[in-house]
């Protein structure tokens, strides 16, 4: 899209009935989510032009998915991702949360929990998939513009549809929705618990992420700008100059460094969580250069909290310059490189492991690899030679930490949500499977009445 | 086996496949012959080219080897149980010894598998682009395609396939993708054709009227049928080859191990018509032959030769299919489709070996009654249809299931090929991982080990040779570094016909670093 185009449809040197065309057509898509009631106060509060930066959820006066129960929850073996694991622990749970968590012998059950045995199976944290696209419709990509930062995808989720509930028989309660790779911009993404309720009981954070892609599928034909790397950089960086500048206008207005009240752009309204370093993005990035060109554009120049969401083929060569910056690598859904040079496989995350990467996760794509598949991922990075504890970790805190949603989800600590799993045995080894599963504190998923599902 | 074949005549080691030659002959013969060019023209080049069935029995099965003695592995024999701390013996491709403390022979290459597990070579139903060179063309020679130093092998090895069955479809040939008998099943039109082209001289043969594939009546053999043909039958080879990596010797050990339709070809009243026909035709067939092997053999000096009955549409396969040598082999997911196959494999009396059988766990009874072998794909779902959760798609407890109720199951991959596009546990290199998810199912470990050994061993009519380790069987043997099922395991050794093909070593195709533990 050219420069001038850009413009207009920023409003900026743009004739008015433009500008208010977007408009319009934004808040007719905001009035078609009757359901979501989470999006109607949003676009109320944007009618206001008092948005709030993030929309967190709070815990809703009603809840569908009925009362909370207080449960104490009785296993064999207590992975908690927060420390060593523990023989014979003991799980509190109300108002959702964990009320406490550690070695049996520690924790007196106070009256009134409801007590679930599970003494002969394994618990731990509910796992987080960082790169999800079966949280919802299909349709992932508007592939008009190359970046659009006005598009969302919380509108278009499907609590618990079937794959999800496939996904919790494999352990999953968190995922991030986010748009395709179609385009370098594809919109903002949203993190979702995987079990049934409305959508704003659901919803952990809308916007999740913003879903940038910086090669290796947002290309476009010959003749349009973007058909090769040089331009798809310049793209994305002239998009995100236009959202700080934007973001830096309110951000000195309300310091009162500016006098004059900014002109609300709904278009760039999500880029003052982003420029605020209060969510990340999550990049479809990949091969040595590509990740180059992540770490340069999005973290040195524009300072912006970024997670490396494919990080495949050769990128794990660049690990030095990731750690330099500390910045996430959610690896997958490919797990092995194939290295023509030695005509051996070697596996992407040992390989970042190697190389000292701090926050290490995996993912599947979903449905690339079906999401009930998260934690053979990561078994099939043990296989290629990660730490078994570590992929333990790459499926539940590591994720959230890059996410940055570590203060609800990801390992069992108290005061984070209830989201627990019950299972067999390791659920690396695949020979083990989930027997039952919490979110928020109730019972999603029970194989002691439901049919197994994966 | 081909007497009374006009095939006969082809050399297919001389000739080119689908000689343009003898496509020419054969259309101009026929269609002068009948008038009837256009129908001819259509046909004729499908209906060349079957290639003659490879006799394992010349080839001989492995070269001579030097004695090698395996000491000190657990060795999961799969049919005789764990022998713990055992020594094995192979000497020329063969197990000739089995046991706790058996005394090493002199001279014997020693191998130390001290606190090793040894399992017998795993068996891959399914295998492509591995071993095999591109698709052999129709009419060409299966051993002229084998490749052992194919790189791919040593992917399947070092995950311990030793054996593989590689479905050959036809590629660049007249005849299109499939290599095939493609003939329109039982069709009588198709029928009159071969038989005239072999016995021209003898126009009647007794069946003046045949049955209209449209509409089931009685119909004239020469009236044109030109709508609505059945189903082609377009049959596969199941080509079973040892990964004998570095060893053409003994690499191929069969050319067709089933007989291999797909699923829509035995589906619908019209083509389950044909396909009574083409099996009775095929006994009939059979019994003729013994008929005419009776009379040649009390046959006096100066009487004269009767004529050998002719094969007419009936294949090579469909002869083994219904002596029982070999299984039919088709996909058959839904309930509906697995009944259909059971019911006519018992009314026709042949072995089935049903791949998917994703609703199977809702024909348990029927299955266990058929003796059917299934290839399971754990990891592979069907999603129920809707308001019938609980009667339909696949069901992840099915190994359970089946395992209770004694119907054999062999596992096959996601895929059948090695993958290095970096998607992992998804080709064919994720095989004993499928195997764990059996376990995940509710099989039992050692089902699911027979899964991935004696049951497709069985199931390719090779029990005798591969799929556990007994004395007298194939040396194929892996040395591993742990549990056959665990996803951490390696094979540290494969050896295949008694020769080491693969060391981990030796071979890093697959990423070597110590163990933590």
């Amino acid at each position: 899209m050219s420069n001038k185009a850009l413009k207009m449809r920023s409003g900026e040197g743009g004739s008015e009935p433009v500008a208010r065309g977007w408009r319009q057509r934004w808040f007719a898509g905001g009035v078609c989510l009757v359901w979501s009631c989470l999006s109607l106060a949003y676009v109320t509060a944007q009618e206001a032009e008092t948005a709030p930066a993030v929309t967190a959820v709070a815990e809703a006066a009603t809840d569908s998915r009925g009362p909370a129960p207080r449960l104490a929850i009785l296993v064999g073996k207590l992975i908690t991702c927060a420390g060593d694991p523990i023989e014979g622990g003991t799980i509190l749970v109300a108002d959702g949360k964990i009320q406490a968590v550690g070695p049996s012998a520690e924790i007196e059950i106070p009256a009134g929990y409801e007590v679930i045995d599970h003494r002969q199976h394994f618990a731990m944290p509910g796992l987080v998939e960082a790169h999800c696209h079966t949280a919802g419709s299909g349709d992932l990509n508007e592939m008009v513009y190359q970046t659009n930062p006005e598009l969302r995808n919380w509108d278009q989720i499907i609590p618990h549809n079937p794959r999800l509930q496939v996904a919790i028989a494999g352990g999953v309660t968190t995922v991030c929705q986010i748009p395709g790779s179609g385009t370098n911009m594809g919109g903002w993404g949203v993190l979702l618990k995987t079990g049934p309720g409305k959508p704003e009981e659901v919803i952990l954070r809308a916007p999740g992420v913003l879903k940038i892609a910086q090669s290796g599928n947002p290309e476009r034909q010959a003749g349009e700008v973007g058909s090769g790397r040089i331009g798809m950089n310049h793209v994305i960086r002239e998009q995100l100059i236009e959202g700080r500048l934007y973001v830096q206008q309110w951000d000195d207005f309300e310091a009162g460094r500016r006098a004059t009240k900014p002109e609300v752009d709904l278009r760039l309204e999500y880029f003052k969580p982003l420029f605020r370093g209060e969510i990340p993005i999550l990049v479809h990035t990949q091969a040595y250069q590509v990740v180059q060109s992540t770490l340069r554009i999005l973290h040195d120049e524009m300072n912006l909290k970024v997670v490396i969401g494919h990080g495949t083929f050769d990128s794990y060569l660049l690990a030095d310059e990731i750690n330099k910056r500390g910045i996430p690598v959610l690896a997958g859904p490919r797990g092995f490189r194939y290295d023509p040079e030695i005509g051996q496989i070697r596996g992407i995350l040992a390989e970042f492991e190697d190389r000292g990467v701090d926050v290490l996760g995996i993912n599947t794509d979903s449905p690339v690899i079906p999401q009930e598949e998260l934690a053979f991922q990561a078994t099939m990075a043990v296989r290629f030679g990660w730490t078994e504890d570590r992929a333990i970790r790459g499926v539940t805190i590591e994720p959230a930490k890059a996410l940055m949603i570590d203060d609800r989800v990801g390992s069992l600590e108290v005061g984070k949500d209830a989201d627990i799993v019950i299972l067999t045995g390791s659920i690396i080894d695949p020979r083990h499977h989930v027997k039952q599963v919490f979110i928020d504190g109730r019972s999603v998923y029970d194989t002691a009445k439901d049919r197994r599902r994966f | 086996m081909w007497e009374g074949s006009w095939s006969m005549k082809i050399d297919n080691a001389n000739v080119e496949p689908r000689s343009a030659e003898v496509t020419r002959r054969r259309a101009l013969g026929v269609g002068v012959g009948l008038g009837l060019s256009g129908w001819v023209a259509l046909r004729a080049p499908f209906s060349v080219g079957q290639e003659p069935a490879v006799d394992a029995a010349k080839t001989p099965a492995a070269p001579t080897s030097p004695l090698v003695a395996i000491v000190g592995g657990d060795v999961h024999t799969v049919t005789q149980g764990i022998v713990r701390n055992a020594t094995v013996l192979l000497k020329d491709g063969k197990i000739i010894g089995l046991g706790q403390g058996l005394e090493v022979p002199a001279g014997a290459e020693i191998v130390d598998a001290k606190g090793k597990v040894i399992t017998p070579g795993f068996v891959s139903l399914n295998l492509s682009g591995t071993g095999i060179s591109g698709s052999p063309a129709a009419g060409s020679r299966l051993e002229d395609s084998l490749n052992p130093f194919d790189n791919n092998l040593r992917f399947a090895l070092g995950v311990g396939i030793t054996t593989g069955c590689a479905q050959l479809s036809a590629g660049g040939g007249p005849g299109g993708r499939r290599r095939s008998e493609d003939r329109f099943l039982g069709l009588e039109a198709d029928e009159v054709l071969a038989e005239l082209t072999e016995r021209q001289d003898d126009l009647d043969y007794g069946r003046p009227v045949s049955l209209c594939p449209c509409c089931g009546l009685p119909a004239l053999i020469f009236e044109p049928i030109e709508e609505t043909p059945p189903t082609p039958i377009t049959t596969r080879n199941h080509a079973v080859i040892k990964l004998s990596y570095g060893h053409l010797d003994g690499m191929l050990v069969k050319a067709d191990a089933f007989y291999d339709v797909t699923p829509g070809s035995l589906s619908g009243a019209l083509n389950q018509h044909n396909w009574r026909r083409q099996i009775k035709a095929a006994r009939e067939y059979l019994q003729k032959l013994a008929e005419y092997e009776k009379t040649v053999q009390a046959l006096k000096e100066g009487q004269e030769r009767p004529r050998p009955p002719a094969k007419g549409t009936v294949t090579d396969g469909l002869i083994a299919l219904v002596k029982g040598e070999v299984r039919l082999r088709t996909r058959a997911e839904t309930l509906s489709e697995i009944r259909s196959q059971v019911a006519l494999a018992k009314e026709l009396d042949y072995r089935l070996c049903l791949d998917g059988v994703t609703e199977g766990w809702l024909a348990i009874p029927e299955l266990s009654e058929s003796g059917a072998g299934t290839v399971l794909t754990p990891r592979s779902r069907r999603d129920a249809r809707r308001g019938e959760e609980d009667r339909s798609g696949s069901f992840v407890e099915m190994p359970l299931l089946f395992e209770g109720r004694g119907i054999p199951f062999a596992v096959a991959p996601l895929a059948a090929s090695v993958s290095l596009n970096g998607l992992a546990g998804r080709d064919l290199t994720s095989l004993p991982l499928e195997a764990a998810f059996l376990v995940r199912g509710g099989a039992s470990q050692s089902k699911a080990l027979e899964a991935l050994t004696i049951v497709p061993a069985r199931l390719l009519g090779l029990a005798d040779r591969v799929g556990s380790l007994e004395v007298g069987k194939d040396a194929d043997l892996l040395i591993l570094d742990g549990p056959p099922l665990d996803y951490r395991t390696y094979v540290e050794t494969a050896f295949v016909n008694g020769q080491r093909v693969y060391d981990r070593e030796d071979n890093p195709v697959w990423p070597v670093f110590p163990r933590p533990h």
